[in-house]
């Protein structure tokens, strides 16, 4: 499977993983990309017809406990982590256009 | 008495008890000897002295009053803990600016572990940013240097934690091994390193890279060592739902060598072809002609997904680090770039906070995830990782362990593969498969090669048999003896 990684192929992929990029960060990524995707096509050599993926290494049974309410980090001991925060809430710049 | 820095982390417990010497003054002796010395190796990012002087002196206040430490097994050890793993009040960083000034407001499981059997924890050991990379050169703030020859790598990404143990700075160390960083360093630097399996240990407060592979482990000047902290950290955890519950067994390390005779040692082919150092080919060769001596069976075995490993890995691992990542984004903690709106906060707080390492990374994981590719590259590499995994029942089925070199060379030189990802990768090509498999392994040092830099020998075991390991492994460093100290 070829991909060609273009500059506009790293902008896409950078947005979907809301990363902004400097425009001299570009090509040396597209490049390096180019290479890695090289390097992983050689997977498609391997026959994996009716081969189940593999999510999970061990077997694990679904773990289930008794609901019952315990202490969590307290509130504020959180949002002293925060960039900002007021009235015990996290502040975010604006995301709805009034 | 000999240096107080030379003392086996086994044996502190007791000695502390017997009165020989007191927690504080073993603790006082790492804190001067890494104060001295590791402004010219870069092991640490933090070093908590008042935090490990309050902990040896609670220590010291037990005996005093006549208590026990039977019930605390790491009762005054020096324990050193890769910035990764969350300290309640002290700063954990990643070695990323992204959480440069990150204070947990929690302890990560093994952290709470340590605390609870009166482990000293002198502080927080550099990486390569969010475990990514094989020689720690990918850390935001320096390099760490290989305590062997300081113009080499210790390896990565847990080698502020290889160097520490390697340079007696602590007697044994956290680390976390998603695909050979525990044993990889452990190899470059004369140490020993083990990876239990997935599972056995809880990763509540391991900052995650990529869940289906990330292991806490354990470094040690000794296999003893090394397994002592793992006992101490290992067992179920209902914080994390992928650990299991399974009684954590002690090793029996009174067989030494004579537990090797009849022991059948698998020999992969595919890890002795191209690429091994001479060092190494020769090292792992001469340890494995002493097992044979001994009465183990060397079998002859092929596994033969192994060479697909390096690109499983550099799609799996990816892809869950590009979602992991994704919860730094400048709102709940750690860095913050102020924008207009929020999708420019995100983006400029990620373009700033992450290295070019993790960049690479997320966007390599985001397009193996994207739509018309995801099927093709990320299930592929999952198909393929089954493969790999039936590689190892099927050895397991011969074998009673598998024996490779750990790393295929010895300590590179700082800067010869930072400018190159690929090159960079191949440090894992022995220690990516087990991890793929979720097996356990470790990273036993089989001595120094004619450059002078240390050699280890990979054992890996089937799933759950950290006892029979350990036990092996004990064995294996009995019969080839101890590098030593640089």
């Amino acid at each position: 499977m070829a991909v060609e990684v273009t500059p506009d192929r790293i902008r896409h992929t950078a947005e979907l993983a809301r990363l902004s990029l400097r425009e001299d960060e570009i090509a040396p990524f597209a490049a390096q990309l180019q290479d890695i995707l090289g390097y992983i096509a050689e997977l498609q050599h391997y026959d994996t017809v009716g081969v189940p993926p593999t999510t999970h290494v061990i077997d694990l049974a679904l773990p289930l406990r008794v609901d019952v309410p315990a202490a969590g980090i307290a509130r504020d001991v959180l949002l002293a982590q925060a960039p900002r925060s007021e009235l015990g809430a996290f502040v975010v710049p604006q995301f709805v256009a009034e | 008495m000999a240096a107080l820095t030379s003392v086996e982390a086994v044996t502190t417990p007791r000695r502390i008890a017997a009165g020989e010497f007191t927690a504080t003054a073993l603790c006082r002796a790492f804190l001067d000897r890494t104060a001295a010395n590791d402004p010219g190796i870069g092991a640490f990012l933090t070093v908590d002295a008042e935090g490990a002087l309050a902990a040896a002196a609670s220590i010291d206040a037990r005996v005093a009053r006549g208590e026990s430490l039977d019930a605390l097994p790491l009762a005054g050890v020096v324990v050193a803990v890769k910035d990764n793993l969350a300290t309640r009040g002290l700063r954990t960083t990643c070695a990323s600016k992204m959480l440069a000034d990150y204070i947990p407001p929690y302890d990560a499981h093994v952290v709470g572990r340590l605390r609870a059997a009166g482990a000293v924890i002198i502080g927080k050991t550099n990486l390569d940013e969010f475990a990514m990379g094989s020689s720690t050169e990918n850390s935001a703030f320096f390099s760490t240097c290989n305590p062997w020859d300081r113009t080499r790598t210790p390896g990565g990404s847990s080698g502020g934690s290889a160097a520490a143990v390697a340079a007696r700075f602590c007697q044994v160390a956290l680390g976390s091994d998603t695909g050979g960083s525990v044993r990889q360093p452990a190899a470059l630097t004369g140490v020993v390193g083990f990876k239990p399996t997935y599972g056995r240990v809880s990763r509540y407060g391991l900052v995650a890279f990529a869940s289906s592979l990330d292991v806490v482990a354990q470094f040690g000047a000794t296999v003893a060592d090394a397994a002592l902290l793992f006992e101490a950290v290992a067992g179920a955890d209902p914080r994390d739902a992928t650990c299991v519950e399974r009684p954590v067994e002690r090793p029996d390390f009174t067989r030494g060598v004579a537990g090797l005779r009849g022991l059948r040692v698998g020999i992969p082919r595919e890890y002795f072809r191209d690429g091994l150092d001479a060092d190494v080919r020769e090292g792992v060769r001469a340890a494995l002609d002493a097992l044979a001596r001994e009465g183990a069976s060397l079998v002859d075995l092929s596994m033969p997904h192994t060479a697909a490993a390096i690109a499983t890995y550099y799609v799996l691992a990816p892809a869950e680090a590009s979602s992991n990542l994704a919860r730094f984004d400048g709102v709940r903690f750690g860095r913050r770039v102020e924008a207009a709106e929020l999708l420019g906060m995100y983006g400029a707080t990620r373009e700033r906070g992450f290295g070019a390492e993790v960049k690479q990374r997320i966007l390599l994981g985001t397009f193996a995830l994207s739509a018309g590719y995801s099927d093709a590259i990320y299930g592929k590499a999952q198909r393929v990782r089954t493969l790999i995994a039936r590689d190892f029942t099927e050895a397991f089925a011969q074998v009673d362990v598998i024996a490779t070199p750990t790393s295929p060379t010895v300590a590179f030189k700082l800067g010869a593969r930072t400018t190159d990802p690929l090159a960079m990768y191949l440090a894992d090509a022995c220690t990516l498969p087990p991890s793929l498999a979720g097996v356990p392994a470790i990273s036993v040092p089989t001595g120094l090669g004619r450059s002078g830099l240390p050699v280890g020998i990979q054992l890996v075991g089937p799933v759950f048999s950290e006892v029979r390991l350990l036990a092996v492994a004990h064995g294996v460093e009995s019969l080839l003896g101890r590098v030593g100290a640089p």
